[in-house]
């Protein structure tokens, strides 16, 4: 082992923990999005975009949130988020919403497919084969 | 204004901004003599002990608390101890080197300076190395700056550099490879230039970056003796493998005050400042020179409909495309099919960029900006203080940081861009 000559390594560990911590797709890609802008506003300090990456999110209780504000709701497994148009005592009014919502179960006509994407998980394997390993046994 | 009579051996201590004009007698600021009939300009964010070695009268042209009476110097009488033993340990016709090692703010340009003076003074032929291209003292920010000293000086950053190398960066994370080739270059002159060489370096001492840097920096230069200014243990485990004859240990003086990141890069931008003042705006054709540290020039010619500039690069690199907006698949359309990888830069982001200028044996002639890279002529115009001969620039090398006009700074261009 040596030593790292750079810290964008730190940044995939983030991007773990991202994916980790966080179901909201929306949320995950805005966070993303604010990852590439830090990147490219401060391309020589990779170091620098991770330090930052902590406070790009930060949770409050639900009463705190203001008019204005883009909020991302998670409540059990479904999503909301949109911008807070108006507060009242019991709840906040949002615009510009997206939903996003888990069901068992769900039937789609071919009709209602603009775009259909599949994942790779042999890309490593197809381009460069040699960088594929057994995993040891641990013990 | 107001006079001041020191008696011999008085310490006082100088907040900048000021002006200090010896009238008779003798001080001594950082262990450089200031005569009478002699003036001392101290810069505003600096401050400087003031020793009389002799009764000494003196014309201050500082607000009164500027200039206030210490009961003892500050210099500890080690660092003396210190210049003797290296100018005894010099041997003649071989380079002694010095590292200098601390974090930021330790103090480690002023223990330099000094010790260079009295080094000087025990007519040795010293060079200081600046490898701190964040808080450059010793040529403009981005560069190592290397001062061949011909006589004692206050401050390091009123000497015009004696060699530079472009660095390209306020730090060297991402920029390993030069800071590495830098020293190399750096060591080569010294070695034809000077008895002993003091090397500054950055304060970056922890960490994978800073580990892995300062290591090979040690294993790289061999140094004759480490100096290690540090507060508490910080920087001994980069020192674990050097016998302990070759370790010098020095605790940071309690007067070395901290910067702030704005200071600091306020401090860097007076500094790029006054080295772009007398700039000029010069053309240079793409035909005179070659290019360094990117892609553009390097390949084959290779005129595709639609942009400014493309060129073949070599093997598995593909094609370089310079374009005047975003490339869009209607503008490839009847392009070649087997242009491999396309290595699209939108021209006009170059604007800014910090190049260096070098001549044919790969030495700086001077550092500039890059207004643009101009397609229709086919030349690069830069703005540089070079007073020299056009015709000597035979290489643009290319760093990542941008500056304006003054030197300010202006962010930066991802490496390999184009």
């Amino acid at each position: 082992m040596t030593f790292k000559e750079t810290d964008f390594p730190s940044i995939f560990k983030f991007l773990k923990s991202i994916l980790r911590e966080e179901s909201d797709p929306v949320l995950i890609k805005d966070i993303l999005q604010q990852l590439i802008k830090l990147y490219e506003d401060v391309p020589l300090y990779p170091g620098i975009t991770h330090m930052c990456l902590g406070g790009i999110t930060k949770s409050l209780p639900a009463r705190e949130v203001l008019v204005g504000q883009r909020i991302y709701i998670r409540n059990k497994g479904d999503c909301y988020i949109g911008t807070v148009e108006s507060k009242d005592s019991d709840g906040v009014t949002l615009k510009h919403v997206k939903i996003v919502t888990s069901e068992d179960e769900l039937e789609v006509g071919f009709k209602e497919m603009e775009k259909v994407t599949v994942l790779n998980e042999k890309i490593l394997e197809e381009l460069w084969p040699s960088l594929v390993f057994k995993k040891e046994v641990e013990r | 204004m107001n006079n001041q009579t020191l008696k011999q051996n008085d310490f006082y201590l100088l907040v900048g901004p000021a002006s200090l004009s010896v009238q008779s007698g003798e001080v001594e600021v950082i262990a450089a003599g200031i005569k009478a009939g002699q003036t001392l300009e101290v810069p505003s964010g600096k401050r400087v002990p003031v020793k009389a070695i002799s009764d000494a009268s003196l014309e201050l042209k500082a607000p009164p608390e500027s200039f206030s009476k210490m009961e003892t110097s500050s210099i500890p009488e080690e660092w003396d101890n210190l210049a003797g033993r290296i100018a005894s340990g010099h041997i003649m016709g071989r380079l002694y080197n010095v590292m200098v090692l601390g974090e930021v703010d330790t103090g480690k340009t002023f223990f330099c300076t000094y010790l260079a003076n009295r080094l000087i003074e025990k007519k040795k032929r010293i060079g200081v190395l600046d490898c701190d291209t964040g808080q450059s003292d010793i040529g403009p920010p981005g560069a190592f700056g290397m001062l061949v000293m011909n006589s004692p000086t206050v401050f390091l950053s009123e000497e015009p550099a004696t060699h530079l190398y472009m660095l390209g960066a306020h730090s060297p994370g991402l920029h390993f490879l030069p800071a590495m080739t830098g020293l190399s270059y750096m060591l080569e002159k010294a070695r034809a230039g000077v008895d002993v060489l003091i090397i500054d370096t950055t304060g970056w001492v922890q960490g994978d970056g800073g580990r892995a840097l300062k290591k090979a920096k040690l294993d790289f230069i061999k140094p004759d003796l480490v100096v290690l200014m540090q507060r508490g243990n910080e920087l001994e485990h980069l020192v674990k493998h050097l016998p302990s004859s070759k370790v010098v240990r020095l605790p940071v003086s309690k007067k070395a005050s901290p910067t702030s990141q704005m200071e600091r890069k306020s401090l860097r931008e007076l500094v790029s400042k006054r080295y772009f003042k007398n700039s000029r705006v010069f053309e240079i054709p793409f035909k005179q020179i070659i290019t360094d540290r990117c892609y553009f020039l390097s390949g084959t010619p290779l005129p595709l409909e639609g942009t400014l500039h493309s060129e073949r690069l070599s093997g598995w690199e593909g094609t370089l495309v310079i374009s005047s907006g975003p490339l869009l698949m209607e503008m490839t359309k009847g392009w070649p099919k087997d242009l491999g990888r396309i290595m699209n830069f939108v021209s006009g982001h170059e604007k800014g960029l910090l190049i260096a200028f070098l001549d044919e044996n790969q030495d700086v002639l001077a550092l500039g900006r890059l207004e643009e890279i101009d397609f229709l002529n086919n030349c690069f115009r830069v703005r540089a203080p070079f007073p020299g001969d056009l015709n000597s620039i035979k290489c643009i090398q290319f760093g990542s940081v941008k500056v304006t006009e003054n030197g300010e700074e202006a962010g930066f261009l991802e490496p390999g861009s184009f």
